[in-house]
């Protein structure tokens, strides 16, 4: 397995698929990241980034009940794992660690 | 979603599925899928469905890509391929080296023909605006004289009024490339420019050439300017600044230096390395004076054009009978003129004369060469594909045995297309080697200057590439597919011949045969027609005369000169005259007594001891008085003006030269002798004049002594004379040698081209002969035990390789005769095609092939028939 550090584009996504909870899949999380950063993704990036972080572990799938839509196809869920939650909380602590020491002068000059 | 019915594009989806993990493949087409129907509600179905391909064209990365179904089985059947080809070609040495031989011959030929010919077609690629300039031409007829040929000599003043008088065309140039080695003097430095040109001064501008030193637009326009190429200029001013500075040069004018441009390339039509501007020979204007540059009768210019880019040449040439009616009606019966587009000018103007001066290529020789290179290739593939179908009885067992063990019919052609594969790449690698090996050689042979560089280009990469994947392929596949083709039951009851291939290699050996007899007969016609022309009696005796070339220097000394050489006793005799063959005569009319129109006469200015020194027999009448010039106003015709004219007794007849000018008699009848290459000029009626104040060139007879000898004491008799110029001088058969340089390049490669094609042939037959004895080992040995003779065994084998010769021939000869008959068309004087060459080529090939059967069917037939019946 590749190193453990997350991606930009990667901590996104597993947010947004948390944020989603249950009804996480390729085309809903590329909607909701162009609906708040308003930022387009193409979807063969979502999923792509979405395999990458299963590879690694920090979320898992599975997929739901078939529908008329879709062609009748089912939708691939996602979900974060223990592990990627533990790794969003890791990066999100360095992060505040950081802001909270930054001296009130730096951005004020 | 309401539009339900409108489905994305199926194929896109299918590739998909083909391309992606089936366990993702569901959630990505969903995706796409919902977001298709989106977009049709957004942006209608059309424009949904190209963003559904884009969308779709993002899946097709590494991440979602199947992983691979070739499990470690599949490599080891794949391993096991690769090598069992390994050994088997290891196995059958002898059939390996003759395929392995054959494809490194087949590929060789093949590259360089492709690099050559691409060589030839980058030439004047370099030059901005080619496709709008044209080279002005002409068909020159003349019925009455018959005449009619094709030739860029114009007149100068063609090239200004086109451009005067028609707005299509937007500029002109004309070019003079002097006739002779031209020599700079600096200082005391004599430097030769063996490529000058006197050319109009928007010359460089024309060709969009620029200067490296000078003014681009007063570079050619003074009177005695003089542009160098930068090697040129460094050569004669080393590297001091030579604008501004004066050099000697044609007619001893000083010339001043006025521009400096690059070195013309390699590739290039035009072949220049100094310049004269053109108003050097503007009468009044420039001291060289030539006013027959400047008129419309002299045709000695060559005119290059510029049209407007919407125009169509062809509607320029319509207009141009009526400029010459206009302007020059005395030729407008007899000049048409015409366009040659620059970028077509090197290939495909062979048949125009072009002069000195001027690279030229040749479209024969180019096709000549890719279709021999092809037929080759051809050979060297029947060779291999009939010698790998001969060997389906060796692979049956391993076949078998493979299908068995449940190899599919897909995977075994693999196995062969493998072993091709190997093959092609050892020779495709050991073809390179050879080719940048032989690569000197063979730009001799050629008479080109392909650099070494040319073969890392990626077209010669790209070709030796080209080559494996298509002959693994091409080649490879069929053999693979018969040899891959029979039935398990078949094989392993041990069935023998397998049904289809048996006719098909009769087929393919016939096709072989007959490229090779065309082949030779097409070598044997070159061979028979180069012959003729470099031994066709010249009208005088060609060997041992040797033309040196006066300067003004030896040229103001020629008496001191003359004496000296025949001081020596090998020189038997001496002429010093303007004309020789070969140079310094010109054509134009005259007024024979009797004939009312003006007749083209070619002219020959010699003096008294011109037809003793050329060995020239007289016919009727006598040549000019020797000692003295009382002869200046007579004339000697050769024996074409009497012919012509039909006259019995053509001394005493009158000649003038215009109309309304003095006219002088004829007291002597020469025999006809040719001064040009016999491949394209007869001979035209001709009046020799007493001339002895032009001492161009001085022929010299030498006699059976040393002739390096000789030579050296000319040199050191010249070197006393001269001391700005070297000795420059030519012999006279080679001269007339020379002309059929091109007839003789092609004729060494086509002896090359058919030597390789009846050894491939002869290399095919062998391994295929072989091969089918070792088939028939068995029934020659029953024949034996059952009293057959040596000689009726012999038979058996030969007798359908003779009928396979005899189709081939009756192929090939009808095929040969056109194109070889078309070819001698273009000679004026031409063997007969006659039936020699194919005789000789057809014997040739019938007894090399039986050679080759007899010899291996002696040897099976030798065999003790108990050795082979024993082990069944």
């Amino acid at each position: 397995m590749k190193g453990t550090n997350l991606g930009e584009l990667e901590e996104l996504i597993m947010l947004t698929v948390a944020l989603l909870y249950d009804e996480a899949y390729g085309v809903a999380v590329m909607k909701e990241i162009k609906k708040r950063c308003n930022r387009s993704i193409t979807i063969s990036t979502v999923h792509a980034a979405l395999a990458r972080l299963q590879s690694k572990g920090y979320v898992d799938s599975r997929y739901g009940e078939a529908t008329s839509e879709r062609g009748g196809r089912r939708k691939h869920l996602f979900r974060v794992t223990k592990a990627g939650q533990k790794v969003l909380e890791q990066v999100k602590e360095q992060r505040n660690a950081i802001w909270s020491e930054i001296p009130s002068v730096a951005f004020n000059a | 979603m309401s539009s339900n019915n409108v489905k994305p594009p199926g194929w896109i989806q299918r590739l998909v599925e083909r391309f992606c993990e089936p366990y993702l493949f569901e959630g990505i087409t969903g995706d796409l899928e919902e977001l298709f129907a989106e977009n049709v509600e957004l942006r209608g179905p059309a424009k949904a469905k190209l963003l559904y391909l884009l969308q779709a064209i993002g899946f097709f990365r590494m991440r979602f890509k199947k992983k691979s179904q070739t499990t470690s089985n599949m490599k080891a059947i794949w391993h096991n391929y690769l090598l069992t080809s390994f050994r088997s070609l290891k196995r059958h040495k002898a059939f390996f080296a003759i395929n392995l031989v054959g494809l490194i011959t087949a590929i060789t030929c093949s590259l360089f023909a492709l690099v050559y010919i691409y060589d030839e077609s980058q030439f004047d690629e370099h030059i901005s605006d080619a496709e709008n300039i044209y080279r002005l031409y002409k068909r020159h007829i003349n019925e009455t004289e018959g005449v009619d040929h094709l030739t860029y000599e114009t007149s100068g003043m063609m090239g200004p009024t086109m451009t005067d008088e028609y707005p299509e065309v937007v500029s002109f140039s004309r070019v003079l490339p002097w006739w002779d080695d031209v020599i700079l003097t600096y200082e005391n430095k004599n430097i030769v420019s063996e490529k000058l040109y006197i050319v109009d001064s928007n010359f460089l501008d024309f060709i969009g050439e620029d200067l490296i030193l000078g003014d681009p637009k007063t570079v050619l326009t003074a009177p005695a300017s003089i542009a160098l190429s930068e090697q040129l200029a460094k050569s004669i001013f080393g590297d001091e600044n030579p604008l501004g500075k004066t050099v000697v040069g044609i007619n001893d004018v000083d010339y001043t230096v006025t521009g400096i441009f690059k070195e013309q390339p390699r590739q290039s039509s035009l072949q220049y390395n100094a310049l004269v501007s053109w108003s050097s020979t503007v009468p009044n204007v420039g001291s060289l004076n030539y006013s027959w540059m400047n008129n419309w009768l002299a045709q000695g210019i060559y005119t290059f054009v510029k049209l407007d880019k919407q125009t169509d040449p062809k509607l320029v040439v319509d207009k141009l009978p009526d400029m010459m009616q206009r302007h020059f009606s005395e030729r407008a019966d007899h000049y048409f003129l015409k366009l040659m587009p620059f970028t077509k000018m090197y290939l495909h103007g062979e048949d125009i004369r072009h002069g000195r001066g001027f690279r030229s290529g040749s479209i024969t020789f180019v096709y000549t060469l890719g279709l021999s290179a092809f037929l080759v290739f051809l050979i060297a593939s029947v060779n291999y594909v009939n010698i790998m179908l001969s060997r389906a009885t060796q692979t049956k067992t391993e076949v078998g045995i493979r299908k068995v063990m449940g190899s599919s019919r897909r995977q075994l052609m693999g196995r062969f297309v493998s072993e091709t594969f190997i093959s092609t790449l050892i020779a495709s690698i050991v073809s390179y080697i050879i080719i940048l090996l032989l690569l000197s050689p063979l730009n001799m042979v050629t008479g080109k200057e392909i650099p070494l560089s040319a073969f890392y280009q990626p077209i010669a990469i790209g070709a030796i590439f080209g080559f494996i994947v298509l002959i693994s392929l091409a080649v490879g596949v069929y053999p693979a597919m018969v040899l891959s083709s029979p039935p398990v039951s078949s094989i392993l009851q041990g069935a023998n011949e397998i049904g289809t291939a048996g006719w098909l290699r009769k087929c393919l050996l016939t096709f072989q045969y007959a490229i090779s007899i065309f082949l030779i007969v097409c070598t044997i016609t070159v061979i028979r027609q180069t012959n003729y022309l470099q031994n066709k009696p010249l009208g005088f005796d060609k060997e041992q005369v040797l033309v040196v070339g006066l300067r003004n220097e030896v040229g103001e000394k020629v008496d001191v000169f003359e004496n000296e050489l025949l001081n020596h006793p090998n020189i038997l005799s001496v002429s010093t005259s303007r004309s020789v063959p070969g140079g310094g005569n010109y054509s134009t009319t005259s007024f024979p007594e009797g004939y009312t129109d003006e007749l083209t006469t070619r002219i020959f200015g010699v003096d008294q001891e011109f037809f003793e020194t050329y060995g020239i027999q007289v016919n009727a009448g006598r040549t000019f008085l020797k000692g003295s010039i009382a002869d200046t106003n007579n004339f000697v015709v050769n024996q074409e003006m009497v012919d012509f004219m039909g006259w019995d007794d053509a001394i005493g007849k009158h000649i003038r030269f215009s109309p309304d000018g003095e006219s002088y008699p004829i007291i002597g009848v020469i025999d006809n002798f040719h001064y040009h290459s016999l491949a394209s000029a007869t001979i035209e009626p001709m009046v020799l004049y007493l001339e002895t104040n032009q001492a161009w060139n001085t022929s010299i007879r030498i006699g059976e002594g040393n002739v390096r000898e000789t030579i050296d004491y000319i040199d050191d008799v010249w070197s006393r004379l001269a001391t700005r110029t070297p000795l420059d001088f030519f012999f006279v058969d080679q001269w007339f040698n020379d002309q059929y340089i091109k007839e003789s390049q092609l004729l060494k490669m086509a002896t090359a081209y058919s030597f390789i094609s009846i050894l491939l042939c002869a290399l095919g037959l062998y391994g295929l002969t072989a091969l089918i004895l070792l088939q028939k080992q068995k029934e020659i040995s029953i024949r034996k035990v059952l009293g057959a003779s040596l000689t009726s065994i012999i038979s058996l084998v030969n007798r359908q390789f003779i009928i396979v010769i005899s189709i081939a021939f009756l192929v090939a000869a009808p095929l040969a005769h056109y194109l070889v008959s078309g070819w001698l068309e273009k000679f004026v004087y031409r063997i007969e095609m006659g039936t020699i060459a194919f005789i000789l080529a057809g014997g040739l090939t019938l007894l090399i092939s039986l050679l080759i059967v007899s010899m291996l069917s002696i040897k099976t037939a030798n065999t003790n028939p108990s050795k082979t019946l024993s082990n069944e």
